[in-house]
């Protein structure tokens, strides 16, 4: 049994390795093109290793560029549609899953119907309804939705309370809980992997998303980072060193943020409520 | 906290029609996706509905036109290429990027040195938007400079033209999509593989099964809820991808020039957006989002069906 | 308790925030009034870098100058911009005058969303003193549009390679059969071989002799001086199949098998389709008067001349009118206002010196285009005449409503000609066949 699990680990190891060579070796050549004058950049043949190294590529960008603004919008629209999903998201769940009312599975499948909503479609009208509200070319477009339930988290939430034994609800009941109560105190902390999924995954969507803010922002300070860089595209002819640069600097505050949270993630999925 | 439900009650309870406390409580904490429902969702489907049965340039009121879009769309060459398109790309990457995922978690999901590491390795490409992905790969994919080429050419092999390929784009994108994906949904299998108690394991070991076994009849059980749900969302966004192939397939951010070599990686959601946004045919897109609602539709359906087989509850 | 307590005020709080915001509706359209004498106008521009701040500072004069016309401002980056603009359209909440790409003020002219400016032309402007006025013109005589800058192609040249490869730089005499020829002198592949050598490998190129990009700096230019072209006089047919787009095709073609001519899996390599050029990796391009700005900042040595002749001694110059259009919607009050701020853009000697001096594009005022200022700006002194020259041969790209729709049909089909997936006369005759589909859905009720 010994020789299994350290052969097990081996392969493992094999697996993993491999694996995280692929993942990095794209971001490294980047990284490196970023560093390179624009000779080497487009020199045949390809010089890997930029000689020397140009740091100032990232100093250039950062003084013809408004990064710093972009990525404070990015956060502002990523941390209010986290918190956002997290509230909303798990106590409508949690109603679907543990609570009884009157057309409730009527209401659960059209959830699931408007996860199938190709958001495209209803641009156009929610556009309508935002410029009513005088809220066009705020970053209020892009969280607001967040708080009033999202169909993916709750459809998430839902499969997790679900799994969680009835009996503890009941506990909970003769405790003189009412629902949101035991919500509360009982549900929610046995759905910590969930939750963090659910902030991961609205962490990554929000910082990540284009389409919203192409069409709901108009001025250049309320820019969020993925079209703040897609916008600087074109803008170097000859020069395309710098984007790369520019892309790369995108990503820094994020991987920094993410470090940090990494250990939050795991110990959230690890301090599971289950038994 | 009676104050807050003496606060609260009148909002909700105006019919005087007797509700049970919990139905009470149930309808209060739906309420955010009531509103959401009825503001955000009814209306602008309603309006696309519409729409959709109307030549709509956006820039004039709709005029109705009958099924006469849906029409067009049935006989529209560049439809069927792009919902051939689609399909291809859903194909390739779900299976791909679910069976890699849960591979990567069952090897990360024990005490390995440099766990941590690895695990941010694979993560780091999640947490890169399309436009920081479109530099990226093109360090790999640049047909002159790109080390994919500068290898294929070591090994004696013709360099290949990957994005302007019309036969190798939708895989190249495939492959980019799945590099980027794979890390996030590891990390939702191993939160569910964490799940899964320990004893579980030790009793299996104690019967005598080896790796296969367990994971066959310990993991795959107890995390088939998450599977499951992973694999309708998948499917479902995959199927409603549009900024991988945006960014990734146009020339400075012009829509109308992404989806090609002569539309080979022309998608659903592209080809909405192009007729809807770049040639201000309202009414078209909205047609296609209503086919491409109804094919999700029926997926999804299939795919709840089919769950019931396989997914296994806690009692 | 403590919990549940913040969840019930966060529910409470995200009600009472959809109650209001459901209430403020209405109160955001009663302010717009009480305007006595103050006109506040919305201004939208497609940013291009540094432009943005001198078109801040033009706004300050013009403000300055007409004390009761208040502006802001709505920029962006130019495909978010034109996204957002038909949104906004559509919501009734567009910018009252804004600047659209030359190719653009069709779709919107013929939609209705442009205000017809005739009258107004016709009152304050006098039409003999602008470049491009007629390029916005419609068929029956209405203008819709004022340009605010104007593009105009020519024949960008590397000097550099030219005198190492040891010929001639190219004049106002040059044919396209001779451009190619010359063309093929300077392109170099990667073992250092000519294409005019023997074993010249047209796979492996280090160097093109020209770089041929899409409908402005590639086909069109070349379509219409071998007699072709894509739509009739009344930019409603398509003429697509003709013998001379056959012939123009067929130079085109040509040029790219022998690795002459950058063909579009050539330009994959690019992170940007216009980069050959100011990167030194192509010796010719037909450019736009913009490209200038970036060939000057990579700093090649390179100079400009009027583009070629077709085979019966016929030019074309591809145009592009960047205008000013006055939204259709906007209370003649807010119109009135919008087309000061036009007017003071191409009349005011001092607005266009200014915005001439940047480098941008060419004048619309003729005295200030002729003028030292623009000819002689910079420190690179380029032939710039050989833009204000190509005037007399200069034509729209066939600009109708639904132009970037047909564009993307023709450009597909071609596209497949150029990587030779098909032949020329199929490529024509598909591309004929759909943009024919595309202009009836939109002109024939």
């Amino acid at each position: 049994m010994f020789n299994r699990s350290k052969k097990r680990k081996a392969i493992s190891y094999t697996v993993i390795l491999f694996s995280s060579l692929l993942m990095l070796t794209p971001l490294v050549s980047a990284a490196l093109n970023s560093l390179k004058s624009y000779k080497e950049y487009t020199a045949i043949p390809v010089q890997w290793i930029p000689n020397p190294f140009q740091w100032q590529n990232y100093i250039e960008v950062w003084k013809m560029t408004s990064m710093d603004t972009y990525a404070w919008n990015s956060f502002i629209v990523t941390v209010l549609s986290v918190i956002g999903a997290l509230l909303s998201c798990s106590m409508v769940a949690y109603a679907f899953a543990r609570l009884e009312f009157p057309f409730k599975n009527s209401l659960f499948v059209m959830v699931l119907g408007t996860l199938m909503i190709p958001p495209v479609v209803m641009i156009i009208p929610q556009f309508m309804i935002f410029n009513q509200l005088g809220l066009v070319d705020t970053l209020v477009p892009l969280w607001i939705l967040e708080w009033l339930a999202q169909p993916f988290g709750v459809f998430l939430m839902r499969q997790a309370f679900l799994a969680i034994p009835k009996e503890y609800d009941e506990a909970a009941k003769l405790d003189g809980c009412n629902p949101f109560q035991t919500f509360v105190k009982v549900y929610l902390p046995m759905c910590k992997p969930q939750l963090a999924t659910l902030t991961i995954f609205t962490f990554m969507t929000k910082w990540n998303e284009i389409m919203a803010p192409v069409i709901y922002l108009s001025s250049e300070d309320k820019f969020t980072l993925p079209i703040g860089i897609l916008s600087m595209s074109g803008a170097w002819f000859g020069q395309e060193q710098y984007l790369v640069a520019a892309a790369l600097m995108s990503l820094l505050p994020i991987l920094i943020v993410f470090l940090f949270a990494e250990k939050y993630f795991v110990k959230g999925a690890s301090s599971s409520g289950l038994k | 906290m009676p104050k807050l439900v003496d606060r609260v009650k009148p909002l909700k309870n105006r019919k005087r029609k007797k509700l049970s406390a919990e139905g009470r409580w149930g309808f209060l904490m739906v309420s955010p996706y009531l509103i959401q429902f009825v503001v955000f969702l009814s209306f602008p489907l309603a309006a696309s509905l519409y729409f959709s049965f109307s030549k709509y340039d956006m820039l004039n009121a709709p005029k109705w036109i009958g099924v006469e879009n849906y029409t067009t769309l049935i006989q529209d060459p560049v439809f069927h290429k792009a919902l051939w398109n689609t399909f291809y790309f859903t194909i390739l990457f779900v299976p791909a990027q679910t069976i890699l995922a849960l591979v990567l978690a069952v090897a990360l999901n024990q005490s390995l040195k440099g766990l941590k590491f690895f695990r941010i390795a694979h993560f780091i490409p999640v947490i890169c938007s399309w436009t920081v992905v479109l530099y990226v790969a093109d360090a790999i994919l640049n047909p002159r400079f790109g080390l994919a080429n500068t290898i294929l050419v070591k090994l004696g092999n013709n360099p290949q033209p990957w994005l302007s390929d019309e036969a190798l784009i939708i895989p190249v994108l495939v492959a980019v999509a799945v590099w980027k994906g794979v890390g996030y949904m590891m990390i939702i299998f191993l939160a569910g593989l964490q799940n899964v108690p320990e004893d579980l394991y030790e009793a299996a070991e104690i019967e005598g099964a080896g790796v296969w076994k367990k994971f066959r009849h310990v993991t795959v059980p107890l995390i088939s809820g998450t599977t499951f749900l992973v694999l309708v969302l998948t499917t479902i966004t995959t199927f409603q991808s549009f900024e991988q192939i945006y960014v990734m397939t146009s020339h400075l951010g012009d829509v109308t020039s992404a989806g090609g070599p002569n539309n080979a990686s022309m998608v659903l959601m592209l080809y909405l957006f192009q007729q809807g946004f770049s040639f201000l045919k309202m009414g078209y897109a909205s047609a296609i989002a209503w086919v491409l609602f109804i094919i999700l539709f029926g997926i999804t359906m299939i795919q709840l069906k089919l769950q019931k087989k396989w997914v296994y509850y806690e009692k | 308790m403590k919990y549940s307590q913040k969840f019930g005020l966060l529910l409470l709080l995200s009600l009472i925030l959809a109650f209001s915001m459901a209430g403020c509706s209405n109160e955001s359209d009663a302010d717009s009034e009480n305007s006595d004498e103050q006109v506040e106008i919305k201004l939208g521009y497609y940013s291009s870098g540094s432009a943005d701040e001198k078109m801040e500072e033009l706004i300050d004069q013009f403000e300055e100058k007409h004390p009761n016309i208040k502006v802001t401002t709505q920029n962006a980056p130019y495909s978010q911009f034109f996204q957002k603009l038909d949104t906004q359209i559509a919501g009734n909440n567009a910018p009252d005058v804004w600047l659209s790409d030359g190719v653009l003020v069709s779709k919107y002219a013929e939609r209705g969303a442009a205000k017809d400016v005739t009258g107004w032309i016709e009152r304050d402007l006098n039409k003999d003193e602008y470049y491009g006025l007629d390029f916005n013109k419609d068929a029956s005589g209405k203008y819709f549009a004022v340009p605010q800058g104007i593009q105009i192609g020519a024949l960008f040249y590397n000097k550099d390679m030219f005198d190492e490869a040891g010929v001639d730089y190219p004049d106002d005499t040059w044919t396209w059969d001779q451009l190619q020829e010359t063309a093929a002198q300077l392109t170099i592949d990667a073992n250092g071989k000519r294409a005019t050598d023997d074993g010249f490998n047209s796979e492996a190129v280090n160097q093109y002799g020209m770089t041929f990009f899409n409908i402005t700096e590639g086909w069109m230019p070349v379509l219409k001086s071998f007699g072709g072209g894509v739509l009739d006089e009344e930019l409603k047919n398509s003429v697509i199949d003709s013998e001379e787009n056959k012939k123009a095709m067929e130079w085109i073609v040509d040029g790219m098998q022998k690795g002459v001519l950058t063909d579009p899996s050539d330009l994959q390599s690019f992170q940007s389709p216009m980069s050959p050029f100011p990167s030194g990796t192509a010796a010719m391009r037909i450019g736009i008067y913009a490209r200038v700005l970036a060939a000057n900042e990579t700093g090649i040595n390179y100079d400009v001349t009027v583009l070629p002749k077709g085979p019966d001694g016929k030019r074309f110059a591809p145009v592009i009118a960047n205008s000013w259009i006055v939204n259709n919607n906007s209370s003649d009050e807010k119109a009135e206002a919008a087309w000061e701020w036009v007017k003071f853009w191409v009349t005011e000697d001092e607005v266009q010196k200014e915005w001439a001096e940047l480098g941008e594009a060419v004048p619309v005022k003729k005295s200030v285009a002729n003028s030292d200022l623009f000819l002689n700006s910079g420190d690179n002194t380029i032939n710039k005449q050989a833009f204000l020259d190509s005037f007399e041969f200069a034509g729209t790209l066939d600009t109708n409503a639904v132009w970037s729709e047909w564009l993307q049909k023709f450009n597909d089909n071609i596209n497949r000609a150029f990587l030779n997936e098909t032949s020329i006369e199929e490529a024509l005759q598909q591309a004929d066949k759909e943009v024919k589909k595309v202009l009836d859905d939109f002109y024939k009720e």
